[in-house]
């Protein structure tokens, strides 16, 4: 087997599981989205979805197991005793069926747990000792419940919504700090049963529920107390035969032993262990050698496993309770230390070079750069980016961090000369920096680090380790990364804004979908559209997505791709299902005000744009369309305030160089534009866009030859619009080229190049035909074209002003 | 009980010297709990926490060779053990009246699941052993998948092959199977 051959098969099976996973609906749009690239991998992909769909999930549920029939108790709908509405069965166990019900007395949501077997439908007593616990990290049992009629016991239970630990675990290890947070809830509630004289019997990470608090802290609960006892699983059968869960088994219960508190100390060890490793300490060599890995990193959480572990019940803690507060005392102290010294340090350290920087904003400010990566197989490029925008979203969500825009930060590279070019023009006081790559055993990992740009040492570091075919999952580690060096950052910091939870694999797709969009070709954005509506399929309460989604059908539409009529109702609906899912979301907010603009609803644009900066004030965008707003509705000075935040976030970017100067030449100030202009030039030469703004400020300031000749190395270099070419058109009409002018303008009439109609108005007003441009701007009302939000600023179209139809379009435009 | 078990290395080694009567020894002495097993299954426990097939077949071999794993050993043991299992199952299936072989649409009507999985099972039974002859690692995916029950990451450790690769051979496997069932008038009735 080669590794090409290796790499073939990890590409094309992942490609079919993703597509298998979305709706059937969804699969089209992700196919033709991910591997347009590769025709031949694309068939192949293709074939293969088609057979399994043919194939109808045939083969797969093990054959023996549809010897006997998998019978459900109860059915969505029944009514139990007639008080226990059932819902819905939430998850099938060895031990029974477990379904969300309805309790019509108490009217509150409940979970239902029945036995499975036939022979075992009578749940036994002592499954009602569990009843006495009460405390948040053990799930509540309330009562044993018996349908007569159908000799049927169900256990009613605490309803809790979330996954299990062992799920969780699935994913690869967890932080320590997060498996010491759990472990302490865990000891607790486990401490808690054992006061009340309850073993649990059966402790493991699929008894561990992962619930998420309102507050957005993560609650973790213990389930199934004393049910294994109850039912028996460990009676020793008199051979050397024993049942449980093998792993979770203390060495005595192999030999005939009653559980007992030492056992469920030893299980509590095995859990501690899983937590870190991901994996069970299955022989004991493994658990050898873990120590000396780890030793330094962790040596207190392992010699408390370690503990809890020994063979004989003598040996381990007496009690929970020592378990518990033998980790919390501990946890890794040392280095965080060094941490918060070096913190410390690098504070006063850049305090100085901060206040000189940036008098006005004295909060930490932080770049990320993109994550180099290495060893993947192709199709993985967006993680270099959609890792750093995850860690970048995630960070600017901390109140008083300022983040800088992608646009500058992705300008500069993670060497040391880079690193100080960050310090010096950005005045960053902080970069993160990491690397996503593949080991020999297909695992993927991921290391980040916090550094100091002024000298290039490294303030925080750390290294996360994701199943290879599970890349989805490394969202979730970017979110550990950006929380980790936001509370760094910051630790008054409340952390960032709770959002609802998304599936991994939407996000997965979202970012593919950003990834697409930035690309900036008609193509890349209708692919983009393919991967949001495949991340909407699998969640469609994926808020970010719904923004995404408006975003990217208003660039379609504004850019003549998709028919405006069409998309901007399509636009409007995303946004609005943003915001309705969560009213939290920036980005939503954001959405929303764009669309609000185009549809010249000034007013309820502006209070979108000023919900969503408040909610993130680093969002460059929301910023840059807001000054454009407030231009067009001839507010100069207020426009220009806006920019200069745009500026401090993206202090090198070419996007916020442009928009100043769009403020500055809506609002007239024509020098101010140019030498704004200039500027943009060199932090990128080659770039198109300064040069045909330089040509639009000329052609407005009357420098119709030094117009044309910017609009010519503007348009040799490519990669220029329909719209420059149309204003190009007017300053050559002005410059006595008539002739060339008007071809140009036929060109654009008649050929398959997009140009707006507003743009090609002011063609017609370079060519003296005010007729014309009066009737393409009304056309653009009708169509609509958001360009002609600039009506009464552009200074092209200056000679129409007297014009009624000029005036009656500034009316129905709303424009003050 | 290890001291009177035969010891398993050497019954392996005769096994893959093409020995059939080893074969039919180490089946003899797996086969008690491969029967316990494979009742469990029957009565749909296969998500019965206290006999993962993977726990299962790990304990027997570690009952029988203590804890000597050969990595190769031990995927070998499985792929034994699998093949017992359809036996076993296969058996159990023939052993039952009702589904002596009827025409496939008279089956239908009366026990609709239980019918279609018992003739479904004959059924691969049946095409497993051509399979065997042109797409041996195929027809050991299915076994060890089907009838032993393991997941996607068991069955390519057990084989030795990247998880990705063994989805692909398994996926080839079934749509192998898949349309020798249709051309014989097998109709997934069910979704």
């Amino acid at each position: 087997m080669t590794a090409d051959s290796v790499e073939h098969d990890e590409r094309l099976m992942s490609l079919v599981e993703h597509a298998l996973a979305l709706p059937v609906a969804a699969r089209e749009a992700f196919l033709s989205a991910s591997c347009l690239d590769d025709p031949t991998l694309e068939a192949e992909v293709r074939r293969r979805v088609r057979s399994e769909e043919r194939m109808k999930g045939f083969l797969l549920s093990p054959l023996a197991s549809l010897f006997g029939e998998s019978e459900s108790v109860f059915q969505p709908g029944d009514l139990l005793n007639e008080r226990f509405q059932v819902v819905r069965v939430v998850a099938e166990g060895g031990m029974g069926i477990v379904y969300e019900a309805w309790d019509q007395t108490l009217e509150k949501r409940v979970a239902i747990k029945c036995p499975r077997s036939e022979f075992r439908w009578r749940l036994p007593p002592e499954v009602g000792n569990a009843t006495a616990i009460a405390h948040p990290n053990v799930c509540r049992v309330f009562e044993i419940h018996t349908i007569v009629d159908r000799d049927i016991d169900f256990l009613t239970m605490e309803f809790i919504e979330g996954s299990t630990l062992a799920e969780r675990l699935r994913r690869g290890p967890l932080p320590l700090s997060e498996a010491k947070a759990l472990a302490q809830q865990i000891g607790a509630g486990l401490a808690e049963a054992h006061r009340r004289g309850v073993i649990h019997g059966d402790l493991k990470a699929k008894n561990i529920l992962l619930t998420r608090e309102q507050n957005g802290t993560v609650r973790a609960v213990i389930t199934d107390f004393g049910l294994a006892l109850a039912f028996g699983v460990h009676q020793p059968t008199g051979k050397s035969e024993v049942a449980g869960t093998p792993d979770y088994m203390a060495p005595e219960l192999f030999a005939g032993k009653s559980p007992s508190v030492a056992s469920d100390i030893y299980a509590l060890g095995v859990l501690f262990f899983e937590m870190v490793h991901a994996d069970r300490p299955r022989e004991s060599e493994a658990l050898d050698e873990s120590w000396t890995r780890w030793l330094t990193r962790r040596r207190r959480w392992d010699s408390v496993t370690a503990k809890c572990l020994s063979r004989d019940p003598a040996a381990r803690y007496a009690n929970v309770d020592n378990v518990v507060a033998a980790i919390t005392w501990s946890g890794a102290r040392p280095l965080l230390m060094v941490l918060i010294a070096s913190v410390a340090a690098g504070a006063t350290l850049w305090g100085t070079e901060l206040v000189r920087r940036h008098a006005d904003l004295a909060v930490p400010s932080v770049a990320v750069l993109p994550f180099g990566v290495e060893g993947m197989p192709p199709g993985n490029e967006y993680l270099s980016e959609g890792l750093a925008d995850e860690v970048m979203d995630t960070l600017a969500q901390f109140p008083g961090i300022r983040v800088f825009a992608r646009t500058s930060s992705f300008h500069f590279s993670n060497t040391s000369d880079g690193l100080r070019a960050i310090a010096r023009q950005l005045g960053a006081v902080a970069v993160v920096s990491g690397q996503v790559r593949r080991t020999d055993n297909g695992r993927v990992r991921i290391s980040a680090a916090l550094i100091n740009p002024f000298n290039a040492t490294q303030l925080w570091g750390a290294e996360y380790s994701v199943e290879g075919d599970d890349l989805p999952r490394t969202e979730e580690v970017a979110r550990q990364i950006a929380d980790q060096v936001g509370t760094r950052l910051n630790s008054r910091s409340a952390g960032p804004i709770q959002h609802p939870h998304v599936k991994t694999q939407a996000l997965e797709l979202l970012l593919r979908g950003q990834y697409q969009r930035r690309l900036y070709t008609p193509e890349s954005r209708q692919k983009a559209i393919g991967f949001f509506e495949a991340a909407l399929a699998v969640d469609p309460q994926f808020a970010l997505a719904h923004a995404e989604l408006a975003n990217t059908y208003r660039l379609l539409a504004g850019g003549g791709i998709l028919n405006p009529q069409d998309a901007m109702p399509k636009a409007e609906a995303a946004a609005r299902r943003a915001l309705a899912v969560d009213a939290n979301l920036a980005e939503g907010h954001a959405a929303m005000a764009d669309v609000l603009k185009d549809k010249w609803d000034w007013k309820g644009a502006e209070a979108e744009y000023r919900a969503a900066l408040s909610l993130n004030p680093n969002l460059v965008d929301a910023h840059m369309q807001y000054a454009i707003l407030l231009s067009v509705t001839g507010r100069y000075e207020a426009a220009l305030s806006e920019v200069q935040k745009v500026r401090a976030l993206d202090p090198v970017g070419l996007p916020g160089a442009i928009h100043a100067a769009s403020v500055h030449y809506n609002g007239r100030r024509f020098s101010a534009a140019l030498q704004e202009l200039q500027r943009a030039r060199t932090l990128d030469p080659s770039a198109p866009t300064p040069r045909m703004w330089t040509a639009m400020v000329f052609s407005a300031t009357g420098r119709f030859g030094e117009a044309v000749n910017e609009y010519r190395q503007a348009i040799a270099s490519g990669d220029v619009t329909g719209a420059t070419r149309a204003f190009y058109a007017y300053a050559l009409a002005k410059s006595g080229a008539r002739a060339e002018a008007q071809q140009i303008v036929q060109q654009l009439e008649t050929g398959g190049e997009f140009v707006p109609l507003t743009a090609l108005a002011a063609a017609y007003i370079g060519l003296d035909q005010p007729d014309e441009a009066i009737a393409r701007l009304q056309q653009a009302y009708v169509k609509p074209d958001p360009i002609l939000q600039y009506l009464k600023v552009e200074a092209h179209f200056d000679a129409l002003r007297d014009r009624p139809e000029y005036l009656a379009l500034v009316k129905k435009l709303q424009l003050p | 009980m290890k001291s009177d078990a035969p010891d398993l290395t050497v019954l392996l080694h005769r096994i893959n010297a093409g020995d059939k009567g080893a074969e039919g020894v180490l089946y003899e002495v797996v086969a008690p709990e491969l029967r316990k097993y494979a009742r469990y299954l029957m009565r749909g426990e296969r998500a019965d926490h206290t006999l993962q097939p993977t726990e299962l077949v790990n304990r027997a071999y570690v009952r029988l060779a203590g804890r000597k794993l050969s990595l190769r050993d031990r995927g070998h043991f499985f792929a034994i053990v699998a093949r017992a299992m359809r036996r076993e199952l296969i058996d159990y299936a023939r052993a039952r009246k009702d589904v002596a072989l009827v025409p496939l649409d008279a089956l239908a009507e009366e026990h609709p699941l239980a019918n279609d999985s018992m003739e479904l099972a004959l059924l691969i039974d049946e095409l497993l052993d051509p399979m065997r002859e042109m797409r041996p690692l195929e027809c050991s995916i299915v076994e060890l998948k089907c009838f032993l029950g393991l997941t996607d990451e068991e069955t390519a450790s057990i084989l030795g092959l990247p998880l990705r690769t063994m989805q692909l051979r398994w996926h080839d496997a079934r749509l192998w199977l898949f349309e020798r069932a249709e051309a014989q008038g097998w109709q997934a009735r069910k979704v």
